[in-house]
């Protein structure tokens, strides 16, 4: 279903962060993007190791066509290089994942991840401080004992907002394979991280153990087949989950069946229709990322050309398939040969589960309207329109383009991908994150 | 450090369960990477070629990229072949080729950069080769599950930056009306224009800049310089620190002394010696 817009889309771009120079440091390159709960917070990780989280301004009930923007609230370093000497390799510090917990008191609660280790954020405001102490100046210098002749109790007195971002708990040294996802079950006490064979079920305040629940290790790894690339808790039932293979397939296991997950409960897999087998038909199907709806009844895939949307009752095939960039199926060769073939798309619903959006190349982003059956294509460029304007839709044609909304598909770059996307709980705002800008896109409200 | 050169005598109790890291060919120290690798780096990388991973931080352990690789086809694999490939082999056996791999690519940078340079002190360059091993020393101790707890960064919002967790701003005090731009994030720590001062942990714990920069930095290099204390600290700090020289004190020559020894093709004419400049 590869229609095109009417040209204009509901969408316009709210703002864009970070450098526009072309000059890019590979440190800062987005590798996670992610709204909390109330999506009042946005938080970003970068290759470098830092999470940047955005606060959206509240006083933005006067402003009757738009949301309110996000400005950055808070900034540190989540995960710093390491270097195993025991096998001689480095270890990175990019931000491979970011979620949130609820949120039960003032502080907020992240998890963050790189390849080997997760850890627990606290981030909390403090807008007071003790004052007035006996033996220090203000700037910490301690006052000279002649100086002390009268005894003072200190004081809270009001400062400048602080946001402090405190490490709680480190989750290390559990995973042989790289982490590729984190999970945070809907029973607020545990979580799920997941790595090429395996997926680790953590309590969040034990770091010195996990269960391991899903073992896809053979016995013997020439019969190894496929890999874990997704996993997910399901949003409403805790005993719930699901991972996704680079063969296409999501396993859906119920944790009360078994300790351990190896035998699933339910399995998805489209049948493969053999007139389209071809050397990459394996490749394209391996499964970028795999999200629950809102809802818990229906979940999403990505793998490299579609969006299939699964109804969780019916394992056989999907209800719903998408096309993301379905003129990319001929150029599946060179697109291996340069490797985007092996991109991984992240995928993520709208906060009533009536629209589903993905990242394409040449910054174009997809959105899908699932009840108007409408798609359109959208860029995320700063040059595309000041705030508030309307975005335009764009098509991609096979030759040579023809109108001004039209590019061909030789000219598209895929150096400028999308990758990370996510949406607003709640409000129709999403945040994605070209290679090292991030763009926040709303709904015009009128 | 002997580490390298002994680790593939001794015969070590391995776990079976490997990590899925591979080196490549090329003569390249690769980084431990699940994901099916674009020149070395995964994901929306293969835009970016060895240049940035020159620039990213000192502690990469990137050979010279003009190293001649042993390979120079890099094929595609998905992460199932690369994990089967690691793990099919005979672990002993595979560790071995492993270090060998890692001595190669130390050895050929060495030998490019002492056959590129003429000087007189030769035996200086080969009796340097710990230098060179500064790039595979662990710059920092193994990850222990402590380190990191309970140390706050704290960030004003008004302000855009980093301040200290008594909540007193370190100065000079950035215009607070400067908009945020990432590539300008006031934690800077990796880049190693930062590292220029950075001597020891022990002065960097009297200076009175908040901690908040530089911790982890600050662990890693003093690991460095603690064990390498007969080092020159003079030609430990740019060029080390700069991520993008595998060898120490070389970087002084001129390019004059790389006469004859170009290894581009013969038929060309080669009178610019600065292109074959060590950057």
């Amino acid at each position: 279903m590869d229609g095109d817009g009417d040209g204009q889309s509901r969408w316009c771009l709210s703002q864009v962060k970070g450098a526009v120079d072309d000059d890019v440091a590979e440190a800062d390159i987005i590798s996670a993007v992610e709204f909390n709960h109330s999506g009042e917070l946005l938080a970003t990780g970068d290759r470098g190791g830092r999470i940047v989280i955005f606060q959206q301004e509240q006083e933005s009930k006067n402003l009757p066509q738009c949301h309110a923007e996000y400005n950055v609230y808070s900034t540190f370093q989540s995960h710093e290089p390491e270097f195993d000497y025991l096998k001689s390799l480095e270890i990175e510090e990019k931000i491979n994942k970011i979620r949130w917990l609820p949120q039960k008191n003032a502080a907020h609660f992240l998890l963050s991840t790189n390849d080997k280790t997760i850890k627990l954020w606290k981030i909390s405001e403090r807008d007071k401080r003790p004052e007035g102490y006996n033996l220090k100046e203000e700037d910490g210098r301690y006052r000279h004992p002649s100086s002390l002749t009268t005894l003072r109790v200190p004081v809270f007195q009001p400062m400048d907002l602080m946001v402090e971002a405190s490490p709680r708990r480190v989750y290390a040294n559990a995973h042989t394979y790289h982490i590729n996802s984190i999970s945070v079950n809907s029973d607020n006490e545990t979580y799920l991280s997941a790595d090429d064979l395996r997926v680790n079920l953590w309590h969040l305040d034990f770091t010195d153990r996990s269960f391991n629940i899903v073992d896809i290790k053979p016995a013997n790894m020439e019969e190894l087949t496929e890999v874990i690339t997704a996993s997910e808790f399901h949003p409403l039932q805790c005993n719930t989950f699901v991972y996704g293979s680079s063969k296409g397939s999501v396993r859906l296991c119920d944790m009360r069946a078994s300790a351990l997950c190896d035998q699933h409960s339910k399995l998805f897999e489209e049948p493969e229709d053999p007139s389209t087998r071809s050397f990459f038909s394996e490749i394209i199907s391996s499964i970028s990322d795999v999200k629950f709806s809102h809802s818990g009844r229906y979940m999403m895939t990505r793998d490299y050309l579609t969006l299939k949307i699964w109804d969780l009752h019916m394992e056989s095939r999907p209800v719903e398939i998408y096309q993301v960039h379905g003129y990319l199926r001929s150029k599946l060769c060179s697109l291996y040969e340069n490797d985007c073939i092996f991109d991984k798309f992240e995928c993520c619903w709208g906060g009533d589960d009536s629209e589903v959006m993905t990242g394409s190349y040449n910054n174009f982003f997809r959105m899908f309207d699932r009840d108007a059956q409408r798609d359109a294509t959208l860029e995320a460029s700063w040059e595309s329109g000041s705030p508030g304007l309307p975005l335009k839709t764009w098509r991609v044609c096979a030759g040579s383009r023809r109108k001004r909304n039209e590019i061909g598909v030789d000219c598209l770059d895929f150096s400028r991908k999308i990758l990370y996307t996510s949406w607003h709980p709640q409000d129709n705002i999403v945040a994605l994150a070209t290679v090292n800008n991030l763009y926040i896109f709303q709904e015009k409200l009128n | 450090m002997n580490n390298q050169g002994t680790m593939s005598q001794e015969k070590m109790e391995l776990d079976l369960d490997i990590s899925s890291s591979l080196v490549q060919s090329d003569g390249h120290l690769r980084r431990s990477n699940s994901e099916p690798m674009i020149n070395g780096l995964s994901d929306a990388s293969q835009v970016f070629q060895r240049e940035v991973l020159r620039s990213r931080r000192n502690s990469t352990t990137v050979v010279r990229p003009n190293v001649v690789p042993s390979s120079p086809v890099r094929v595609p694999s998905t992460r199932l072949q690369r994990i089967k490939q690691e793990e099919g082999v005979d672990v002993m056996n595979r560790e071995t080729a492993h270090e060998r791999e890692v001595q190669a690519a130390m050895q050929m940078s060495q030998s490019w950069e002492e056959s590129l340079s003429l000087s007189d002190n030769d035996l200086e360059k080969s009796s340097s080769s710990s230098p060179k091993r500064i790039d595979f020393v662990p710059v920092s101790p193994a990850p222990s599950p402590t380190r990191g707890i309970g140390k706050k960064q704290c960030f004003s919002p008004s302000l855009q930056i980093l301040v200290s967790s008594n909540g007193l701003t370190p100065s000079p005090v950035p215009s607070p009306t400067r908009r945020f731009r990432r590539s300008q994030s006031p934690i800077n720590c990796i880049r190693p224009s930062i590292m220029g001062n950075l001597k020891r942990k022990g002065e960097m714990e009297t200076e009175s800049q908040p901690k908040r920069l530089f911790q982890g930095t600050t662990n890693m290099l003093s690991t460095e310089v603690s064990h390498l204390p007969e080092l020159n600290t003079c030609s430990l700090s740019p060029d080390l620190l700069d991520g993008s020289l595998s060898s120490v004190g070389s970087s002084s020559d001129s390019p004059a002394k790389m006469e004859g020894v170009s290894p581009s093709s013969s038929n060309s004419p080669r009178t610019p010696l600065q292109d074959l400049s060590p950057k």
